[in-house]
């Protein structure tokens, strides 16, 4: 060793030496950091359990979160084929239930028994789906085994009393590989199992976790909600066994021997947690389900109500109509055929001598529609149609009155003596006419008129003997008298042209009138100037000169008899037959 | 308390007797129909031990066959026991059994295994050669038994409910 590495050696020797010793350990350290990675899953493994997963449990769950955010296709892509199943599994038993609770209702719906639990649920306010799982779930649970997923060993196993003892094990057994087979068989990835099986009445539902599973043997058929509740129960199973031990098998052992097992699966227990979460699910089901119902019944009664109007309204029409047709004389009703708003048939017998049924089927309404009519005729013995048809065929006249009661005619009046005597012997012949009552009288319409010509004449005659023309000296009228000799000749005029018609000889008498002075021959001269003066009068008023020419110039009343100065006119009928 | 139940699995070629041995030692639950259509049968013992203690063995006879495909493995999963079954009148039948043990080892490392050589009461006409025994008992145990006579049944399951009470 020289000078030089002796002074060093003197003066860093503790320095090397410390530094010797660090470059050691960072050897060291760089060796154990190269060996670490490859020792690292053996030391995971060899950790103990519970510390490791309380030290991992923070740095995963954030690494975790970490990698979603930064990378989550490949987060994505990896739990694709996880999450795939899952959500397959999930929508295929959704759907499954959706069937079950649509067969189940459409089997309930349309039948007697169906009607009375919906009378039942209207009446108890529960809804229909209650009353429907009330009066179909009858079930009970037989046995419930905790079967280890693997091994199918039982490790628990609750059974409803009364029941005879089995083979626990064994059936758990057989259970298990008989799921393995089928899931071997029927499932192409293998995630899928076993969930149920049924031999008539005996159903066996199996619930799988990652490590046990629960089979319920049931009797009846039990609510979806039951599963559920299996479900429920095995996941707590599942979180009791991850917080009891450290070691899985000592954890299963320990939750297998657990005293609240007993009370967890007991198959009342199980009934009674099911029939509490039905109850729970049915307010909001009444809630969101009822008033849609209400709804859809009101507008059913109201379109009810208003088809009941319709048709209690047509059919009153309807009704009205026939007792119309019914009453109407003349026709026979044969039938009426209805059909409500579309259309309506008559048919019938109609008498020619009828009112018309127009009127009566305007009158009738019937919501426009317009009657088919299927009319024949025939002839009626209805007395007011035999009346109608009598009056047709006799022609009555003016004064003649033609009457029908009970089949019996009955003709009374006056009438030409022609005519009654040619229609008395027809009016037996009138269809429909039993019996003829005929009290007409006849008589000559020329005897009338000669009769009316000569009461008139008398009339007129009347008059004229009450008209006087007043003389005031010999040949000098009065004025207001002479006024009168017009209405006078206006009368001679008509009591001639009577005369003429009626073939009733007249005679004209003209008078003059004086008083008792003087004497006897100028009183008669006097008389006769009057009464001359009278008929030139009348002339100039336009009497017939017939008439005037054939009158009879009487002066020969008495001047004892005379009380007046003046004229005047009488007529003379002839007497024999009006 | 009821016993601790462990599985245990008959395995062995068609033939040798494994249901007839099961039929003798236990109360058959199930049909054998079981066993040509899902492939196993399932049944179940209790076995007293001498210190009074006893277990419970759920016997899972699998259908015979010299070869394990996937769903026998699955009737596997979770055994605790394997009791191998051979016919000593067929010596091929042992080689079958040593094939499903080392196949069954892939999934069950740690179960407890026994061989059984049966027919026993067919002794005279075996194949198995008594050295090849003697080799065997010192990798596992042997029995002898005779599922017609009775003969090594009791022991066998007995000698299995030992080593997993142990």
């Amino acid at each position: 060793m020289g000078d030089l590495e002796r002074l060093k050696h003197l003066l860093i020797a503790d320095e090397r030496e410390v530094l010797s010793r660090v470059e050691r350990r960072v050897e060291a350290l760089e060796r154990v950091n190269v060996e670490l990675a490859s020792q690292l899953p053996s030391l995971v493994r060899a950790a103990p359990v519970e510390p490791m997963n309380r030290a991992l449990a923070n740095p995963v769950a954030a690494a975790l979160g970490s990698a979603v955010q930064r990378n989550r296709t490949s987060i994505v892509d990896a739990l694709f084929p996880v999450i795939g199943p899952i959500i397959r599994k999930a929508i295929a038993e959704a759907l499954r239930g959706l069937m079950r609770d649509m067969n189940r209702v459409l089997e309930s719906t349309f039948t007697p028994r169906g009607i009375r639990w919906r009378i039942e649920a209207w009446s108890s306010g529960l809804p229909y789906a209650h009353v429907v799982l009330k009066h179909t779930l009858r079930y009970q649970i037989d046995h419930v085994f905790l079967i280890e997923r693997d091994s199918g060993l039982v490790l628990h196993r609750v059974s409803g009393p009364g029941l005879p003892e089995l083979d626990a094990d064994a059936i758990a057994g057989m259970l298990t590989a008989i799921g393995q087979f089928v899931r071997d068989s029927v499932s192409r990835d293998g995630d899928e199992s076993l969930e149920a099986a049924r031999v008539g009445e005996h159903l066996l539902w199996i619930v799988e976790g990652p490590r046990a599973s629960l089979a319920c043997f049931i009797q009846g058929v039990p609510p979806d909600e039951l599963r559920s509740v299996l479900s429920d129960r095995l996941e707590q199973i599942h979180a009791d066994m991850l917080g009891a031990e450290a070691d899985p098998e000592d954890a299963m052992e320990a939750v297998a021997r657990s005293a609240d097992l007993d009370a967890s699966l007991d198959p009342m227990s199980l009934v009674a947690a099911s029939a509490s979460m039905v109850e729970q699910e049915s307010p909001a089901r009444k809630r969101s389900a009822r008033w849609p119902w209400l709804l859809v019944l009101l507008v059913l009664l109201a379109v009810l109500g208003w088809h009941y109007l319709r048709v209690h309204r047509w059919n009153g029409q309807v009704l009205q109509l026939r007792t119309q047709l019914e009453k109407h004389p003349g026709f026979q009703l044969s039938a009426l055929e209805s059909e409500s708003w579309e259309k309506l048939t008559i048919r019938g017998l109609l008498d020619a001598d009828a009112e018309p049924l127009a009127p009566l089927l305007d009158a009738a309404g019937l919501d426009g529609v317009k009657p088919e009519l299927q009319i024949r005729g025939f002839v009626s013995t209805d007395d007011v149609v035999l009346a109608k048809r009598a009056r047709r065929m006799l022609d009555a006249p003016h004064g003649v009155q033609v009457e029908v009661k009970d089949g019996v005619l009955r003709v009374l009046g006056d009438a030409e003596q022609e005519w009654a005597t040619r229609e008395q012997p027809r009016a037996s012949l009138i269809a429909g006419v039993q019996r003829v009552d005929w009290q007409v009288r006849g008589h000559d319409p020329r005897t009338a008129a000669r009769a009316a010509a000569r009461a008139e004449l008398q009339e007129i005659s009347a008059r004229l003997d009450k008209t006087r023309v007043i003389f005031l000296r010999d040949s000098e009228a009065d004025a207001e008298s002479a006024a009168s000799l017009g209405a006078m000749a206006s009368a001679l005029s008509r009591a001639q042209v009577l005369a003429v018609e009626s073939g009733i000889p007249i005679t004209l008498h003209v008078f003059g009138y004086t008083d008792t002075p003087g004497t006897e021959q100028i009183n008669l001269d006097l008389r006769v100037a009057r009464a001359a003066w009278l008929r030139d009068k009348l002339r100039e008023n336009g009497v017939d000169e017939k008439l005037l020419g054939g009158a009879v110039m009487d002066s020969g009343a008495s001047g004892k008899d005379s009380v007046f100065r003046g004229a005047g006119v009488r007529i003379e009928i002839a007497d024999g037959t009006p | 308390m009821s016993a601790t139940a462990s599985k245990v699995c008959l395995l062995g070629d068609f033939g040798v007797g494994k249901t007839s041995l099961v039929a003798r030692y236990v109360r058959n639950t199930f049909s054998d129909n079981y066993l040509t259509t899902v492939g196993v049968k399932v049944d179940s013992k209790e076995v007293p031990l001498p210190d009074g203690a006893a277990r419970k063995l759920v016997i899972w006879d699998i259908a015979g066959k010299s070869g394990l495909d996937a769903l026998n493995m699955s009737y596997l999963r979770g055994a605790s026991g394997l009791l191998l079954v051979a016919d000593g009148t067929r010596e091929a039948t042992l080689r079958s059994a040593v094939d499903l043990l080392l196949q069954s080892r892939t999934l069950l490392p740690d179960a407890h295994a026994i061989l059984l050589i049966n027919k026993l009461d067919l002794v005279d006409r075996w194949e198995v050669a008594p050295a090849t025994l003697v080799e065997l008992r010192k990798s596992m145990p042997v029995i002898e038994t005779s599922a017609r006579q009775g003969d090594g049944v009791e022991q066998a399951f007995l000698e299995m409910a030992t080593r997993l009470n142990a």
